[in-house]
Order: structure tokens, then C-alpha cells, then sequence
């Protein structure tokens, strides 16, 4: 049960939206949504590997 | 205890997730199905002893193994569909849960099929 990764998670989400709000005073509206969709790349990447193990782990529990 | 543990987690989580969830919808959801796989994890891993226990059982009592091995996997497709059509619920599609509930359900009624059918087999034996 990694717990960081949520933390971790929780924190680019965190950043993100600082960022964004400091981008969106300079006037970069732009470089504010590009910002966002590497926040979810970023997220997403993260997460595949907990995803992948829980599957691994139920096909083996289950003998499937 | 374990419990109170995987409570904690939640807690905290769903917290953050709210607090995700103002300014973006997206990261909330994603670190929701976080959460729910690590969780998900959690549960699973304490239910290894339960199947091996299984086993035993259907040796003991000699039903044969292929029975067992579908009980099983139609208990992981159960469990895999409902963990799928709640994330969708989380995100608000209703349509796409509802979808992923009735694939779950067509594969588990593949499965056992053969079963319905050897069951009628046998009753009709049965019958006079």
C-alpha cells in the first residue's frame, strides 16, 4: 500500500493549478491549458503502474 | 487493525480529491481510480487465503476443478466489471457504467453456458 503516490498525485494537481493561475495573470491562456494536459500525461503515467499490478495480481489470485 | 488503516487512506484521499476537483475535474478522477485500485489491491491480496481454502474444500468434497476454475473467474470478471462501472459512475456516465455492467454480464453468461446446459442435461435424465 504506497501511500507517496497519492501524495504525490495530490501535489502535481496542487502545482497545476498554481501554475495555471500564475500563467493565467501573465496573459499566457495557452501555455495555461497546454500545462494542464502535461499535469494529466504526468498523472496518468504514474498511475499505470498501479493499475497494471492490480491486474496482475487479481489474474493471479484467480488462477485465470 | 488493517481496517482502520484503509479507512484512514480513504479518508485522506477523498479529500484531496475534492480539493482536486475545483480547478481539475480530470487529475480528481484520476487520482479517484488511484485510490480505488490501491484499495482494490489491498482487498485482493487478502483473498488469496479464502481461494486456496476454496480448493481445499473442492477436493475434500470432490467436485471437479474445471467447476471451481469458472466459479472463480466469473468471480474476477464480477469484481473487475463492478470496479470498472463505479470509476464511470464516478466520472458521471451513467450510460458507459451501465455498458460496462452488461459486458461483465454477457462474458460471465458465456462462461457458464456449457454449465446450463449440462444441468438441463441431467435434469431431463432425472425425470421419469
Amino acid at each position: 500500500m504506497n501511500i507517496d503516490l497519492i501524495f504525490q498525485i495530490a501535489g502535481i494537481g496542487l502545482l497545476v493549478s498554481i501554475l495555471n493561475i500564475v500563467l493565467k495573470q501573465a496573459g499566457k491562456e495557452e501555455q495555461a491549458h497546454i500545462l494542464a494536459l502535461v499535469g494529466v500525461v504526468i498523472v496518468l503515467l504514474l498511475i499505470i503502474p498501479t493499475i497494471n499490478q492490480l491486474f496482475l495480481t487479481i489474474r493471479s489470485v484467480f488462477h485465470l | 487493525m488493517e481496517i482502520v488503516r484503509v479507512l484512514g487512506i480513504a479518508l485522506i484521499s477523498a479529500l484531496l480529491i475534492v480539493l482536486l476537483r475545483q480547478e481539475h475535474e480530470e487529475l480528481a478522477l484520476l487520482l479517484g481510480l488511484l485510490v480505488a485500485a490501491l484499495i482494490f489491491l489491498f482487498a485482493v491480496t487478502r483473498l488469496e487465503s479464502i481461494v486456496v481454502i476454496l480448493q481445499s474444500l473442492a477436493q475434500h468434497t470432490g467436485v471437479s476443478p474445471q467447476y471451481l476454475t469458472l466459479i472463480l473467474k466469473i468471480i474476477a470478471i464480477a469484481y473487475i466489471a463492478e470496479f470498472g462501472s463505479q470509476i464511470c459512475r464516478d466520472a458521471d456516465l451513467e450510460a458507459l457504467a451501465g455498458t460496462v455492467e452488461l459486458a461483465g454480464r454477457v462474458i460471465i453468461l458465456l462462461l457458464s453456458a456449457p454449465i446450463i446446459v449440462t444441468i438441463f442435461n441431467l435434469v431431463l435424465k432425472l425425470l421419469p
